[in-house]
Formats: C-alpha cells, structure tokens, sequence
C-alpha cells in the first residue's frame, strides 16, 4: 500500500525525515517495496513548446495552437487559456495520457479536433486552483516527460509491503501507530471520531438481519437523511489522490477516506432503493444476479455471501457495491454499512467472480470485528464535517459480536530470552510491548500478555517474542554460534554419485546443460513420443510444457543444435513416472548427448558409459535387433545385476535432419536411483607379471551379421594368456563385409613366451575366426 | 687403400653436414658402426703386411678419429640450432586448453553452498520435486484460502478430494522440513538444494523453474542469536569475507518471528534469503514439542545467489542451454 509521508507524519507526529522513516519501517516494520517523489505518474504528458497561435475558427475565445512535442513531430491542440505565448514550453497530455483526473479522450471542440490538451497545474494535480496554463522553464527539453521538468517536490509516497498476517497494515492508523511505536513516540488515537445525532433511531428506519453469523460475524448499520451529493472538498479529494484513489463523490469519498484511514471498508446504500427498509446478509440463492457497480451482471451461486434487501441482492458483502443501491446525485437518505466478514468467505467468493478490490483485500487477511465501530464513528464525523446538514439518527442498528475474543497469552521472560537469545529483563519487555498497546500484567513470574483488540495474529509466545524484537532491535541481538553434539553425518548415496558423475563427465570434456522438466504434445511426436496424461498438469504455463518429462534426452537433444560440433552434453535431473499413487514415481536420471563429423559419435558414447559405469558388478550392453522404419537405431540396452538400466539409441538419419542435426547423434540415459542401489566391484590392485608382454595384429574380413563384441568375447575366453583384445580399426567393405583390426597383448605371469608359443596361440585364433566366425584373415603379424 | 679411406672421409663429411639429429647417428654407423665402410678397412688390415700395415692402420685411426670429431661437431652444431630454433618460440601465445566440459553455474554454487553448510555440520538431505499438497501447505501452517498462498502460484499435477490427495510442483523447497522432521528426532540440522517451481510469467528475474536452498536445525535452546550466527558464517562463505547480513521483520506462516536477510554487497543492501525460528505449530505438526525444542530456518535462492555472485543478469539463462552461458563455467 502506498503512504503518503506528510499524512503519517500529521497522524504519528514525528521528527524523522522522508529517508529517516524509511529505514525505521524497513528495520522494525515492514519492507520498502518503492519510494518516490511523490509526484503523481504522468504517462503521456510532455514538454512542448508553442510554435504557433492562431484563432479557432467557431469561437472567439478559444485558440487553435500549434507545438513541437519533439523528435521533429507537431500537434495541433484546441486551448481556452489567456496566458499563452509562443515560444513558452508548456506541458502537453496527448490524447491517451494518464492524468490524476483520468485518461484524456480524444474530442472535438467546436468543429475542430484536437490532438491533446495544454495542461494547468491543477490538471497535473500540484496545485489546488490554477489560473491558466502551467509554463515550464525555458531549461525544459521538448519531448522529454514532463515530470523531468516540473519544479516541485512533492510529497514523498512509501509503497510498503503489507506482510499477510497484518491486515492492519493497510490502513494509516495501523501504519501510523507502528511508527509511532518504533520512534518512541506517545500514541493516541488521532482520528476524531466526535459527532452529534440529532435525528430519530437508526432502528425505525432499518433492519438488519445476518443469517450466519460464522459468514458474518458483525454488522452495523445507520440511517442518515438530508444529505445532499457533490464534490468533495480539496482536502478530501488531495488525500484520496495522494493514495491513487480517483475522487467522485462526497459521500463515496468519505467512504474511501475511511477506509484508507481505519483499514475498514464502509459502504453506504441510497436509503430509497434498499426494498422493506431491511438488509439481510445471506448466501447468494443459485442462479441470482446481480448488476455490480463495475457496470458487470454477475450470476451468483451459493457460496456467494451476499448484502440483500427484503427481497433482491443489493451488494456483493465485502467485495463491491450494487449498482442499483448506489448513491446518486438524487440520493437524499443513506444507510452507512460498516460490517466484519469471514476471510475464508471474502477470499473464495472474490476468487470466484473473478473480482478484487480494496475492501475484499482487507476483509480477505481477517479483519477484527473491532473495527467496525472506530469505522462507523469516523465516518459520521466525517459525514458531519463534510455534509454539515445531514441528520444522522440516533444509534448504530448493530447485529453479532462487536468484540473480539481476545487471547490471554502467559509467557515468561526467560522463554522469551531464550528464543531470542537476549537478555531482557520483564519491565523491559512490559515497556516494548505496551508501545504497541498490549497489555502486560506480571503474576509470579509469568507475565500475563493480552494484545490489542486490533491484533488478530498474537496467539502465543512467539509472536509476542517477535513484537518485543522488533521493537528492541534485531541488530541489537549478539551473534553466537550453537553448542551442540556431534553427529555423525549420513552421507546421501545418490547424491554422492549425481556428484562423481558429474565431475567425471566434466573432465571428460562434457557439458553440463540443465533443462526444465517439461514435455508438450509437439516436441514429443517430432520425436515419435507419446505424452503420458497421468503426467499432465492442470495448469500448464503454455502449451509445449503440459506434462512432466519421463527421460531427460528428449529436452536435452533440443539444446544440441546451438552448440559448435563435436557437440558433448548432459543433464542429471528428475524424472517421472505415473506410480498408481498420489505421488508419481519421482527418479534421479542422466542423460548424454554427442554429435559430431568425423567422430564415432556411438562409440564415443558407449565408452563414456563404460568408463562410468566401470565399477558396476556384471554390466552388460545387450544390443536391440532394428527395423528400416525406426527412428531410434543401434539401441543398445545398459543392464546389470538383472536390472535395467537404460540404453544408448542412435538418430535415425532422417529424424536427426528434422531435428536440425545433419551429422547425426546418439544419446544415452542411465537411471541413477537404480544405479546408486548396486554393488559396485572393489576396487583392488592387481599384480603385473614380471614377464614381457608381446602382440600380435590380426586383420580380419568379416560378414556384417557377425558382431565384433562376439568375436572380441570369444577371444578373450580362447586362451588365460590373452591379456588384453583392442579393435584399432574398423573398415567398411563393399557388400555385406567389413574388415576389423584386432590386436591381440598375450603375456604370462610365469615365463617369457616364446615365438613358437605365440604362434600357436595366433593360430589358434586365426582358426577360431575362420571356422567359427566364418572370418577370412587378410593378414596377421607381430610388431 | 689410402685413396679409399680419403674417399670414405670425403663421403662421411658430406653425410653428416647432411644430417639431422634423428639421421646423424645412423649416418656416424656408415662409416664407423660395426659394420660401417672405415670399420671394415680396419677389420681388413690383418690381412695386409705388417709394413703395409702400420701406415694405412695410422691412416685409418685417424680416419676414424676425425669422423667421430666431425659427427661430435655436428651433433653440437645441431644442438645448437635446435636451441636458436626453440629460443625463437613466442612464449606471448595463448596456451592451448584441455578439451574439458562445463558445469552449470547451478552446479558450481551448490557445491560451494554445501561446503559453507556441511563444515557446520548440516547433511544434504532431499524431498520430491511433486510434492502433496499436505506437506507443501498445510503442514508447513499455510491453511487453505489463507491469503499467504498467494505468494506461491502453483503448478498443480492432481487435484484429489483433499490435500493428502493432491499433488503438485513443490513451490519452495521447504516441505523438507515436514517430511525430515516425520522420520528424525532432534537434535538436526539439514539442507535440502533442489528445483522450485512458480506458475508465473517469466522474465529477466522470474523463472517457473528455479533452484531453492532450503535449510534448518531444531534442538534444546536454539535462538534467533544462533540463527543470525549461521546465515552470517553462511552469507560470508558464499559471496566473501567483507559481506555482511541484515536482518529485517517479515512475514512467513512456518516461522515466527520471520526475518528477510539482506547482504551489503557492491555499495548496497540487496535482499537474498528469508529466515526465522521455526513456527510452533510446524513443530506441533511433526510431532515435536515447542515447548523442549525451538529450531530456525532458512530459504534462498539458488539462481539469485548466483546471478549476484557471477553478475549473470537474466534469470532465464540458467535453464537456456545456451552455449554461450554455460560455456563460461
């Protein structure tokens, strides 16, 4: 809400300056969410300067004036003032600014069209009453917003943010009297709330009926007649617009102004239109409408809570006035509503229709019924200033409970103290809290707290802990660290690894590209997906995230483009999948990504996942028999310990064009919740033999449909001799044949072998090959 | 024979002015390895006279004597030019990088939050990102229809017949405390980093995903003095030494008092955490006693700690993938 320093100032009295305040409120109140000069928000009024004055053709003494609002641009504005020149920079609100009086219309005056409108300083809202138009200095720029130019500071405005749990917050008695607290200032009421009745009972003219008092706590109600509807005075209407509240009507401000000041929405009924001289507050019936003072007919359901005459709804409670029982110009008798709604009531029927307003603002943060009758007073009085012959009658018609069960809370110094780590001692506490007007009685020991009737958050100690804090000083709390026992800390297994994958895959020479958890319909049928709806969100953002992601790759692949080749990158994050439960089944997952020209992008990937996943006990890489139609080749599942994984698939080439990636790509993901839970091997130091090791080369053709992990297995289990089987080349031939390099590192951990021994066994594996493989050697031979 | 070892000379003399370090001692074998031309004429003397023999022997001796000489200086002129070359390198280039990755500026802070926290004891420990709305809310004090959950626009995923039943995108990373404190006993202390999520518009500091730092610790006797101990150490771990924390009033419903924590940093004050002792009823919710226990909490912002850290000035670039983001970290 904003605060008009000078309006605090007249209601807290205190010295402190504009900054002065400020840093007060934001150290023991509240945040300062802006500051400003006080100077109303123009949009759309410029410095201009008047090029020309020529006579308006239809009227004597009005003028057609021609000006430079900048940037090489002219307007031409119908203008009535008498002390304008040319070559006076003036301000100019072009049709469609934003003035405290309102947005300006296009018009037409007199057969002539004019393009904005040459302001006085009562139209820019400095000054009370002007004479002519406002002439700026010559130093002006033309173009420029004319805020930049005017020559008045004004009232400094505090936008302060109103903590939920502090309804009172909104309103400037509420502000005023925390101020007055912090500065140490004594406070007094400083509304007057004086008033004379000189008319008959309230009760002979109206009636008030409240059909639950859970949904409406407390209502007053107060027949006033002879009142006559104008505009209001300019103190009036100054303090509204300093609050940004456009004034209207006497009695509508007054409303307001009560608002503003007390924190309590008053609403006030054109006394002839209210049907049976009876107001029911009720539950709106199905299907009832309403036509609101925002011009809207509203249709109505039954959790609705509506003010309603004998018969017809005649407000929404809490939320906005109807606008058949809305004061007019013709109204001469009113009834001055001032009621205590239930918050829960207030919030969901304002969610309801859709509708927001200050009243159901306040109502909705828990108003206390205490505030209807400081509400009700300052609005007479006020209606007894502004409007000095009405009659007000004698006595609110007052229904419910007007006072607020106020809890006792027993505390003690001590437990105080030791929240906050303070040494109070109780009078000084009792102090602290008695500038806020709680009451505190000591009794042995304890002391006995009651807040004021106003404050409906105080509940138990802690929030009374917080008041005396606040109050004292936070900065005045000393620093101390905790005395505590050790505890051995449990180390998160899955984290852990989340982490050592990390820093493996960074050195690597991966990227680490997080994403959202996102997928929508779009993105996954390019790539051949189906969304699943038990992962739907009732409210997407926009329409490509309508579900949560169950694999990371998908949303990974779409980054891949932007990067400069070979592109490397992954994501460690959750993903999700429908579980039966409320809950769906939430996992760690990795994903990888390569792409690149001229590099094995697969066998990149698959040896990044070996050396990963080194350790784990019993990996295995099953390969995945494809068809000419997938999307997805080579798929390769990642198993161990009879668990599943993941796998490494390859873009098909077609799908990897769409996806604007012309050399291809393969990508991995690995369930890291499965993984974290396997046995992983020890490591442990193997001995070397003292023997020299030898090798020899093997080049071998080889039908397609012979897999080289096979042929690789099974020559490593040919012989205990067989150290080590690395394919150093891999060559395509023409036709169904391809040509691998194999080299075979055999070495015994007992002798030296000799040529004869190595031959053998070089033998052995070329018959392997040919008659097992159906291999045809194309050469072989030792370094 | 004499013509023979002047001729092998010359030849030797013409090879190894030919040669470079790699060849030369190849070249040197030519002539005086084992089976080199000079070697042979001297393996061959034998089978000469012993008049022959002497004079063509001294002729050969120093035959040999020379080329070893000639090969000597070769090889030292070679050295020395090999020196000049390298001495020529221009040590002004810039050097050539390891092919290493990046991490994520996310990553990175994290690991620096959990060093500052871990070295006072507190333990990683995680909650879901879909969350009930039972621990998002209600139990962290947040009732239904109460005006503070408008401050947490949520992304709802299923919607049951009440809040046990119904799920969502966690909002903060503050049901940690619900879920932790239902399975421990004081004393603890705990963080939780992790992924947030606000149905909100995005622009340059919102973001509909977003990381949140969620910690607390609850024992005998824990005050809002420990707690403004903590978030100190804490503040001057991650952004420096000469840092240091504010604390204003605020309001959150799982804490009282609450607390906003702001840092002078760079010549001003900048909000960056919220914080409080954890609200009695939070306690009573979890089955704690907040008549033996009291604890305080804390919550920040992961990105924002980020973005003041690194100067990163759009919030949207975490999640962007782009290439000239994360490559800088």
């Amino acid at each position: 809400m904003k605060f008009s320093y000078s309006w605090l100032k007249e209601l807290a009295k205190f010295k402190q300056g504009p900054q002065e305040l400020a840093n007060l409120i934001e150290l023991h109140i509240t945040e300062i969410e802006s500051m400003s000069s006080g100077l109303y928000n123009y949009s759309g009024v410029v410095v201009a300067e008047i090029l020309d004055i020529a006579a308006h053709p239809n009227a004597d003494k009005l003028h057609l004036v021609t000006l430079d609002v900048g940037l090489g641009k002219r307007a031409t504005v119908v203008c009535g003032a008498q002390n304008i020149e040319v070559g006076q920079k003036v301000p100019l609100a072009l049709v469609g600014a934003i003035l405290p009086g309102g947005e300006l219309k296009p018009a037409t005056i007199r057969g002539v069209e004019s393009r904005g409108m040459i302001c006085s300083g009562q139209e820019l809202g400095i000054e009370e009453k002007s004479e002519g138009i406002l002439v700026l200095p010559k130093t002006a720029s033309v173009g420029r917003p004319v805020n930049e130019a005017l020559d008045v500071s004004g009232d400094p405005i505090l936008d302060l943010k109103i903590l939920s749990n502090r309804p009172d917050y909104l309103s400037y008695v509420g502000m005023a009297r925390e101020v007055a607290a912090v500065a140490g200032i004594k406070w007094s009421m400083p509304l007057d709330l004086n008033y004379k009745e000189t008319g008959d009972a309230s009760s002979k003219h109206i009636s008030v009926e409240i059909k639950d008092e859970k949904l409406c706590p407390h209502y007053r109600a107060h027949f006033i007649s002879n009142v006559e509807v104008k505009e209001s005075p300019q103190w009036l209407k100054d303090k509204l617009l300093s609050s940004g509240i456009r004034p209207i009507s006497n009695l509508v401000d007054i409303s307001n102004l009560v608002m503003l000041e007390t924190g309590q929405p008053v609403h006030i009924f054109d006394y002839a239109k209210v049907g049976g001289k009876k107001i029911v507050v009720r539950s709106a019936k199905s299907g009832e409408k309403i036509l609101a003072l925002d011009g809207v007919e509203r249709e109505l359901t039954s959790s609705i809570l509506l003010i309603a005459d004998a018969k017809d709804p005649i407000a929404l409670a809490g939320i906005m006035g109807g606008e058949l029982s809305a004061v007019t110009d013709l109204t001469h008798e009113i009834v001055v509503e001032v009621a205590n709604f239930n918050q829960v009531t207030i919030r969901r029927g304002s969610k309801a229709l859709g509708v927001s307003t200050d009243a159901s603002l306040r109502f909705e943060r828990g108003l206390t019924a205490y505030l209807a009758e400081l509400g009700m007073r300052r609005t007479l009085n006020l209606i007894q200033q502004v409007l000095p012959k009405a009659v007000i009658s004698k006595g609110d018609v007052s229904v419910g409970k007007s006072g607020l069960a106020v809890p006792t809370i027993e505390c003690s110094t001590q437990g105080i103290n030791e929240l906050l780590g303070t040494k109070l001692t109780a009078s000084q506490i009792t102090s602290l809290l008695e500038r806020l007007e709680f009451d505190v009685k000591s009794s042995g020991g304890k002391l006995i707290i009651t807040p004021p009737p106003f404050r409906g958050d105080i509940k138990e100690m802690p929030d009374v802990a917080e008041e005396v804090l606040r109050l004292y000083g936070i900065d005045k709390v000393a620093e101390e660290m905790p005395v505590v026992a050790m505890l051995a800390p449990i180390a998160n297994r899955e984290v852990a690894l989340a982490d050592q994958l990390k820093d493996h895959l960074v050195r690597s020479g991966f990227t680490e590209t997080p994403g959202h958890c996102f997928i929508g319909e779009e993105w996954a049928n390019k790539l051949g997906l189906k969304v699943n709806d038990e992962l739907k969100l009732f409210n997407p953002l926009n329409s490509s995230w309508t579900h949560l992601i169950s694999n990371l790759w998908p949303n990974l692949i779409r980054f891949a483009p932007k990067f400069s080749e070979p592109v490397k990158i992954f994501e460690i994050n959750s993903v999700f999948n429908p579980s039966g439960e409320v809950l769906p089944l939430e996992e760690r997952s990795l994903s990888l990504f390569i792409s690149g020209k001229n590099i094995d992008a697969y066998r990149q990937l698959r040896g990044v996942v070996e050396d990963l996943l080194s350790q784990v006990t019993g990996l295995k890489f099953v390969a995945v028999p494809g068809s000419a139609e997938d999307r997805y080749i080579n798929v390769s599942r990642i198993l161990a310990q009879d668990i599943a994984l993941g796998s490494i698939e390859e873009l098909s080439p077609r799908l990897a064009t769409e996806l604007d990636l012309p050399n291809g790509g393969v990508w991995a993901e690995i369930n890291l919740s499965l993984l974290s839970g396997l046995s992983l091997d020890q490591q442990k130091f193997k001995p070397f033999s003292r023997f020299p090791a030898s090798s020899f080369d093997l080049s071998v053709t080889l039908p397609l449909s012979v897999s080289a992990g096979l042929l690789v297995g099974d020559i490593k289990s040919s012989s205990p001799l067989v150290q080590e089987v690395i394919v150093f080349d891999v060559y395509q031939l023409a036709r169904d044949k391809r040509s691998l390099g194999i080299r075979v590192v055999v070495q015994s951990n007992e002798r030296t072998l000799t040529e004869n021994e190595i031959r053998a066994l070089e033998s052995k594996l070329i018959n392997l090959i040919t008659t097992q493989h159906r291999g045809v050697i194309r050469g072989s031979g030792s370094e | 024979m004499e013509a023979e070892i002047k001729k092998i000379i010359e030849e030797a003399r013409l090879a190894i002015e030919k040669s470079d370090q790699q060849s030369l001692i190849t070249t040197a074998a030519k002539f005086i390895g084992r089976k080199g031309s000079l070697t042979e004429i001297l393996k061959s003397l034998g089978s000469l006279s012993i008049e022959e023999r002497k004079p063509v022997g001294e002729l050969a001796n120093r035959a040999k004597v020379k080329i070893e000489q000639m090969v000597r200086e070769r090889e030292a002129a070679l050295g020395a030019a090999q020196h000049q070359r390298l001495m020529q390198r221009d040590t002004t280039l810039p050097g050539i990088l390891p092919v290493v990755g990046h991490f994520s500026p996310i990553t990175r802070i994290i690991r620096e939050l959990i060093g500052a926290l871990s070295e006072l004891g507190f333990e990683v420990a995680e909650s879901p990102e879909v969350e009930l709305e039972l621990y998002n809310f209600d139990l962290l004090n947040i009732p239904p229809n109460h005006p503070a959950r408008d401050q947490w626009d949520t992304f709802w995923v299923k919607k049951g017949k009440d809040s046990k039943n119904s799920a969502l995108l966690r909002t903060h990373t503050t049901p940690i405390q619900i879920r932790y404190m239902l399975e421990h006993k004081p004393p603890m202390r705990v963080m939780n980093l992790g992924r947030a999520f606000r149905y909100e518009a995005e622009d340059v500091t919102h973001a509909s995903v977003f990381s949140q730092l969620d910690g607390f610790m609850v024992d005998r006797g824990i005050s809002v003095a420990h707690m403004k101990s903590v978030i100190n150490h804490f503040v001057k771990k991650i952004l420096g030494e000469e840092c240091r924390a504010r604390f204003r009033p605020s309001f959150f419903p799982f804490t009282e008092p609450s607390f906003e924590v702001d840092v002078w940093f760079n010549g001003k004050w900048l909000e960056l955490m919220g914080c409080g002792m954890v609200h009695p009823q939070v306690l009573r919710n979890v089955n704690i006693d907040p008549n033996e226990y009291s604890g305080f909490a804390f919550g920040a912002g992961i990105e924002r700690l980020a973005m003041l850290k690194y100067d990163i000035n759009d919030i949207r670039l975490f999640l962007s993938g782009d290439p000239r983001f994360v490559e800088q970290f």
